[in-house]
């Protein structure tokens, strides 16, 4: 299992673009992929659980990997979260 | 006339049409076939995601990528396993059919997001309260508001106009939007400005006020609305949109072009960038560079203090999309009175002169050499020059440049490749740097002018402060015999010296800028082909000639009347 804390700077959390670009990237691996908040855990393949998040700018969120392409799939969310997401 | 918030730029004439939302409500019916629910709302869905895709195609061919993402986005909400997940639950649990069953869900949604603080993320309720009822018209048979059939010549007025109603607008129809509702952020503020149609938003009395067929004035410039004008306001409206649009049209000519004055002198012309998201945009107007890349949104909004890692993406970012151009990045700049919950500032009594910017660095040496080491790393990857903030005295300038030889000796010891040659300047805000300037300009290879400190701190005036705000001038012949020793001080090493602050942009002082020898200016994107114009006409030894007489003017007054007297003609206005 792959962990990793991302810091959100811009409201993208919960803009509808961010959540559909990070949904349609996850999706692409098999494994099981969850953005972790004290809330509770919310599919990150799905646009409507990434919303329903409801990340807010400024919160440390941590993003839970698990399956057979784990690696590459964080690779891909560090990617997404630490440089395209934060486009305006 | 009404007033509201300008969303879109420009002046809309035409006749109000009124654009009402149909109420949609589910029916509460108890089914017993629960798998034919099921298909229903599943067939529903996959007709919601054609219409929607379709539409997205042509938005994104005349709006843009950004809506068209957006009106997918829908179509992905819609398609979710999650939300089907949920539907489904409700139809078995309760045996309810699939429209109460859908709307069920969405009401949970938007009342999710209604009851956030943000206003940012209420919006979002808006976002599902359109899908719900595009859906369940569907799933009912209810014809929607179609955007394409209005007369040529309509303004819309409405309280709202949604993402999805907004794709099957005919712009070529459509001549200005007014909305009771929304912000310039909302999703028909977004569509308006991609199709230039002129709108404004937030008319809270719209609907007191504003008849079906009524003659509209739409001035997005400004946020108002006049309702049934006079001939005289309508001249007077359309001779002001005409002028606009001529200006508009004159200065796309200036896109590819590059900076002269009157008389054939070069001027650098660069942007000013504060976030990575406009960098797109900074290479339609054929900019010399960046000019000033403020490095502080790394460090603020946030708790915790951006790594090394993260800082090197976004040099590299900046650097790699400049192509070989200069990018002129700008090392921490702020202090006490800006909310950096990252940062520990003292309090202080005075903040404005108080431990910020360089001088906050220097004493979080660990701190600086981060944003340091991330610079030099990315210093490979295009143009890069560092400057330096709120330099006051030689020996900060000095201290500065020891850090950078150790953060390049500590990559030197770690194999970590670097551009030795980065060029490093100082810029000149404060008084003490302007006076002596000669002394820092053989310390540095450039010079940027902050001239909106430069006029606070040498006038001691507050321009937050109501009482002496009107002092703030930087027109002032004290603040312009400080930029002359700037430049001055420049010009004895033989360095370039720029100006970075608003006075750079501001088409009475250009002429003055101009005259006191600047090598270049850096403005804000939207401001590039204006200056670009006026530069143009403005004749170079015209104004060096003038500018001693100028510079023994008493008052920042004489000195305006001066500008004006010999300006040359404004192109529209």
């Amino acid at each position: 299992m792959q962990s990793r804390q991302f810091t959100v700077r811009n409201p993208w959390g919960v803009h509808l673009r961010p959540a559909y670009v990070l949904a349609n990237h996850m999706r692409g691996f098999e494994s099981k992929t969850d953005i972790v908040l004290d809330s509770g855990r919310y599919n990150a393949k799905s646009v409507l659980k990434i919303l329903a998040a409801c990340i807010c700018p400024g919160n440390l969120i941590a993003m839970e990997i698990s399956g057979p392409d784990e690696k590459e799939a964080m690779e891909e969310a560090s990617r997404l979260f630490e440089v395209e997401l934060e486009e305006k | 006339m009404l007033k509201g918030s300008p969303a879109s730029v420009g002046i809309g004439i035409g006749k109000a049409v009124i654009i009402k939302q149909q109420q949609v409500v589910a029916p509460k019916m108890i089914v017993t076939n629960k798998e034919n629910e099921k298909n229903r709302f599943m067939r529903a869905a996959e007709y919601f995601c054609e219409q929607v895709m379709r539409a997205s195609d042509a938005v994104g061919r005349t709006i843009g990528e950004d809506e068209a993402t957006i009106i997918a986005a829908q179509s992905a909400i819609v398609s979710d396993p999650e939300l089907w997940d949920e539907v489904f639950e409700i139809i078995d649990s309760e045996s309810m059919c699939a429209e109460y069953a859908f709307d069920q869900v969405c009401e949970k949604y938007i009342h999710l997001f209604t009851s956030l603080e943000d206003e940012l993320m209420r919006a979002r309720s808006a976002d599902f309260q359109d899908i719900k009822s595009r859906l369940l018209s569907i799933m009912l048979g209810i014809k929607t508001v179609e955007l394409q059939n209005v007369p040529r010549g309509s303004v819309l007025v409405a309280d709202d106009i949604s993402p999805s109603q907004a794709v099957t607008l005919n712009p070529t129809k459509v001549s200005g939007i007014v909305t009771r509702m929304g912000t310039r952020f909302s999703h028909i503020a977004l569509i308006a400005r991609a199709l230039r149609i002129p709108a404004v938003v937030a008319v809270e009395d719209v609907w007191d006020k504003v008849e079906s067929g009524e003659k509209l004035i739409v001035d997005g410039d400004s946020g108002n609305v006049l309702i049934s004008p006079s001939d005289e306001q309508l001249v007077r409206y359309k001779q002001y949109r005409r002028r606009k649009r001529v200006h508009q049209q004159k200065l796309l000519g200036y896109r590819d072009r590059e900076t002269y004055t009157a008389d054939g002198r070069r001027i650098g012309l660069s942007a000013n960038l504060a976030l990575l998201g406009n960098l797109s945009i900074v290479a339609e107007d054929n900019v010399d560079g960046i000019g000033l890349f403020r490095t502080e949104f790394l460090y603020m909004g946030r708790n915790s203090l951006p790594s090394e890692e993260e800082q090197f993406t976004a040099y590299r970012r900046v650097l790699q999309a400049m192509g070989g151009k200069p990018v002129v990045i700008r090392t921490l700049d702020v202090g006490g009175d800006k909310q950096v919950p990252a940062l520990h500032f003292g309090k202080e009594e005075n903040p404005i002169m108080g431990e910020r910017a360089i001088r906050y660095c220097l004493n979080h040496e660990d701190l600086f050499k981060v944003q340091l080491t991330a610079l030099l790393r990315a210093s490979i990857y295009g143009n890069l020059m560092i400057l330096l903030p709120m330099i006051a005295t030689v020996s900060e300038l000095r201290k500065a440049k020891v850090l950078i030889a150790e953060v390049k000796k500590e990559l030197d010891i770690d194999g970590v490749p670097y551009n030795d040659d980065v060029q490093v300047g100082s810029m000149i805000e404060t008084p003490a740097a302007a006076i002596c300037a000669d002394a820092l300009a053989r310390e540095v290879d450039f010079f940027s002018v902050g001239t909106s400190d430069l006029t606070q701190y040498t006038l001691a005036a507050d321009r937050s402060n109501k009482a002496v705000a009107g002092m703030f001038n930087t027109m002032h012949p004290a603040v312009l015999r400080m930029i002359k020793c700037a430049i001055d001080g420049a010009r004895k090493s033989d360095i370039p010296a720029w100006i970075c602050g608003e006075a750079a942009a501001d088409l009475r002082m250009i002429p003055l800028l101009v005259g006191l020898g600047a090598e270049g200016l850096s403005v804000s994107i939207s401001s590039v082909l204006a200056v670009r114009e006026l530069l143009s006409r403005v004749d170079y030894s015209f104004w060096r000639g003038q500018i001693d007489r100028v510079l023994e003017l008493e008052t920042a007054a004489e000195v305006y009347t001066f500008v004006k007297a010999n300006l040359p003609q404004q192109a529209s206005q």
